[in-house]
């Protein structure tokens, strides 16, 4: 059978991590779904400190990040995690509201894995949902010390 | 033999004449008769002294009667006539001259032994042959003779001198000689053999004659021959009378007593004839030498009057000079005197020369005062030893130059105060002198005007750097707000969206009809909303961003914007006539952002259009430049309106007509702007719309193609 990985989502709006869990679930995207509240929490959990002090060990399969969070935000997440050689690997496909040139382009720079700009249509998010989901969190095949449900 | 070469082998001085060719020909002529003479008494003498030897009376008395001339006379004469010769070497000069001195001594001894009355027979002593015997009388020479030798000799030994007032004196005693030699040689030629006693012999006055002729002849440029040798109008007389006055008596004389002796005419006839002959000669003289002298006269007064007149002349001539030299000297003076800044002349010591008032009221100086001063009272006391070394370095490289280039440069007043000048320094010649003149601007108010202007400038720039960052914060506000609405309005768009679906997706079969319909109004206005913030965004955009300038090939451009718009093409029958585009230089992705827009309008407006028609193309205007334009037979605009056309929130057409956002057209004017073209439009209701726009075509010189070579 199909292993499931563990996808790790990072949204400051409640309302879009309801949307994108929602859309993972229609999708039949079983994974094991982790989120945080903003890119202090990403970081802690990614770090295991604080209160993720002991969650279980391993680096999620996927990283879907938002950029625009208050206190640390997703562009600083992406750097942190790039630059370090024990997360550098983890796949991360930036999700944000706008197509912003500046953006786009630091987040290349900083080594982003993709980078899609949210769809006003639940009917296409749902759609992009799926398609990422299904690559980054099945068919790809991840780094070592990935970690599985 | 040549006057020159005379006068320089005797070491003569050489009197001045204005004619030289005169005096040459005279001296030569004199030299040669000279020559001829001394040739002459040496014969003579040497046949006198045969004739003594040979006992021919002949040649010692000439006819039996007369009294001979004395073998001792002879003699001296013999040793005059050397004497004389001109031009002897020097050897032979001291030689011949001790010949004269014997001549002197034994003529001086006869003329003593004549006043002793004391016979020592000198003459027997040389030769003894000469007995009383054979010589009843004279058994010596006579007086006279002895006078003609003694004076001859000494008034040669005189003309032999270098002194020239001795020379004039000998001439003058050379008249001694000769007079006597004349007046024998008149008496034995008259037969006034009455007087024989006291005569010399005819032999003796001859050679008395030509000895005499040869002395005035040896110095002919000296003494009294030499006013006969002038070219002037009393030598002329001379030169003519003397001959004539003494030969032409003494021929009319002889003529007149041949004729007499032959009884030709009478006594009184002969005196007569012959005192009207000397009349005659007198008279005709006279007036001959009196017209020449007129003439002469004339023509001298002449020659005065012309020297009077060109004098008069000349003096007018330097009066003229002189008055029009003081009006350009007043001329000059004024030039300096008005002159709006300060001169300062100085001579090449340092001292000054000359000042303008200007000069003296700059420096606080009473007028004229400068003069005689060093320059160096000018300048402060720090800069004098630089400025003498600076002086001198002047004074050999001379040329005109400003003074403390690039430096400001102070001037000192009499009372020490300091004020800011500008120097410019020129050489002056004035024959000579080497003068330099300095041109002294006080530029006391240019510099407060520069500092006033700096001040203004420091603050302007202050002003400027104040606002720069007054709008550098504006922007950064702007960028944060846009920033916050790309993501911040469209999230809740989002939502309302989301959830919608999802309701709709969960409760479809339990809601109304109208429900439905309220639901999907709701998803419409979302939407909307999503493009009016989309169009928003890129507007402020466009004013933000750098444009990346490039040739853009505006054929492929306008294809694929059309290509682009796929979406709104479908069900729709357009006659597309493109026609040929030139490439322009400017930013790719702003333009096509125009061509959507304008491209997208055409299509939008001619949606009512059972067969639209939309031409693109690039075509010359009435304003001479040309513009690309795209045309289309849609719903047009009323022209009243076209001030609101390009406005940004301004629309011409109800929503219910046709959708928008009424930016569309404010993003096409902006960008075309930006790229420093124009746009347009002319438009007519329900008769189409037409839109004008130029841009920067892409030519040699454009900012692209240099971009590229670079």
């Amino acid at each position: 059978m199909i292993e499931l990985r563990r996808i790790f989502y990072v949204d400051d709006n409640p309302r879009d991590t309801e949307l994108a869990l929602n859309a993972l679930k229609k999708n039949n995207l079983a994974n094991d779904v982790v989120t945080a509240e903003d890119g202090e929490d990403a970081l802690d959990y990614l770090y295991m400190r604080g209160k993720y002090a002991n969650r279980p060990p391993g680096n999620p399969a996927l990283m879907l990040l938002d950029l625009k969070m208050p206190r640390v935000d997703g562009l600083e997440v992406l750097r942190q995690v790039k630059s370090d050689p024990q997360l550098h690997s983890i796949p991360v496909v930036v999700m944000t509201s706008s197509r912003e040139e500046q953006d786009l382009i630091r987040s290349y720079e900083l080594g982003v894995n993709a980078y899609v700009v949210k769809p006003l249509s639940f009917t296409e998010f749902l759609d992009a949902i799926k398609q990422i989901g299904a690559f980054w969190g099945v068919i790809n095949e991840p780094p070592p010390g990935t970690a599985h449900n | 033999m040549n006057a020159q070469t005379m006068t320089d082998a005797t070491g003569q001085f050489m009197p001045q004449v204005s004619d030289e060719f005169t005096l040459n020909r005279w001296t030569a002529l004199c030299l040669k008769l000279c020559q001829a003479a001394v040739t002459a008494i040496l014969a003579g003498t040497l046949l006198i002294l045969f004739g003594w030897m040979a006992n021919i009376d002949l040649l010692t008395r000439g006819l039996p009667n007369w009294p001979a001339t004395h073998p001792l006379t002879a003699l001296c004469f013999f040793l005059l006539a050397l004497g004389v010769w001109p031009n002897p070497s020097n050897k032979t000069s001291l030689l011949l001259r001790i010949f004269v001195w014997l001549a002197l001594a034994a003529g001086s001894i006869q003329l003593v032994m004549y006043l002793l009355n004391a016979g020592i027979k000198l003459d027997q002593l040389l030769f003894p042959s000469l007995s009383s015997s054979s010589l009843e009388k004279p058994s010596r020479m006579s007086m006279p003779t002895a006078l003609i030798i003694s004076s001859a000799s000494a008034a040669l030994l005189l003309l032999l001198d270098k002194r020239q007032h001795l020379v004039e004196t000998g001439q003058w005693l050379a008249f001694f000689p000769t007079g006597i030699g004349l007046v024998s040689l008149a008496g034995h030629a008259f037969g006034v053999t009455a007087l024989f006693g006291i005569f010399t012999s005819i032999y003796t006055s001859m050679l008395a004659c030509l000895l005499g002729l040869a002395l005035f002849c040896r110095k002919p440029e000296c003494g009294l021959m030499g006013i006969l040798g002038e070219p002037g109008f009393a030598s002329v007389i001379l030169r003519w009378m003397l001959p004539i006055g003494i030969t032409v008596p003494f021929i009319l004389g002889f003529i007149q007593l041949w004729l007499r002796s032959h009884g030709i005419v009478e006594r009184q006839t002969g005196i007569f004839s012959h005192v009207l002959a000397i009349s005659l000669l007198f008279v005709l003289t006279a007036l001959i030498t009196a017209k020449a002298g007129h003439v002469l006269d004339l023509k001298r007064r002449k020659a005065e009057n012309a020297l009077r007149a060109l004098n008069d002349e000349l003096e007018l001539r330097i009066l003229h000079r002189t008055a029009e030299l003081r009006e350009s000297e007043t001329r000059f003076r004024n030039l300096i005197d008005v002159a709006p800044y300060g001169i300062v002349v100085a001579d090449g010591a340092g001292f000054i020369t000359l000042t303008n008032p200007q000069a003296d009221k700059q420096f606080g100086y009473e007028r004229n005062e400068l003069i005689g001063q060093a320059v160096e009272v000018l300048l402060p006391p720090e800069l004098h030893q630089q400025h003498i070394a600076h002086r001198h370095h002047f004074s050999t490289q001379p040329s005109y130059r400003r003074m403390g280039a690039n430096r400001d440069l102070e001037a000192v007043r009499k009372d020490g105060s300091r004020f800011p000048v500008e120097v410019a320094l020129a050489p002056m010649n004035e024959g000579d002198t080497h003068l330099v003149v300095a041109t002294v601007i006080d530029i006391t108010l240019r510099k407060q005007s520069e500092l006033e202007i700096l001040q203004l400038n420091a603050e302007l720039e202050q002003k400027v750097q104040l606002r720069t960052a007054e709008l550098h914060d504006t922007n950064k506000e702007l960028e944060a707000f846009t920033y916050s609405v790309s993501h911040d309005l469209r999230a809740p768009l989002r939502h309302i969206q989301g959830y919608l679906e999802l309701l709709t997706e969960d409760t479809s079969n339990q809601l109304s009809d109208e429900g439905k319909r309220y639901l999907e109004i709701v998803s419409t206005s979302s939407r909307e909303m999503n493009t009016l913030i989309d169009d928003l965004l890129a507007f402020s955009r466009i004013s933000r961003a750098d444009m990346q300038l490039q040739e853009v090939d505006m054929d492929t451009l306008v294809h694929a914007t059309i290509e682009s718009l796929r979406q709104d093409l479908k069900n729709r029958a357009i006659d597309w006539h493109i026609g040929e585009l030139p490439p322009v230089c400017g930013d790719p992705a702003l333009i096509k952002l125009a061509l959507l827009n304008l491209i997208g309008n055409a299509i939008k407006y001619t949606r009512q259009r059972e067969q639209a028609r939309i031409d693109i193309g690039f075509q010359p205007t009435d304003e001479g430049e040309s513009a690309y334009f795209i045309k289309d037979n849609g719903a047009g605009f009323d022209m009243k309106y076209i001030d609101k056309l390009f406005g940004v929130f301004q629309r011409l057409h109800r929503h219910s007509e046709f959708e928008g956002t009424g930016i569309g057209l404010a993003n096409v004017k902006r960008i075309i702007s930006k790229h420093g073209g124009k746009v347009w439009a002319q438009g007519q209701v329900d008769q189409g719309a037409s839109f004008y726009f130029t841009l920067p075509l892409q030519l040699e010189n454009s900012p692209c193609s240099q971009k590229e070579k670079a």
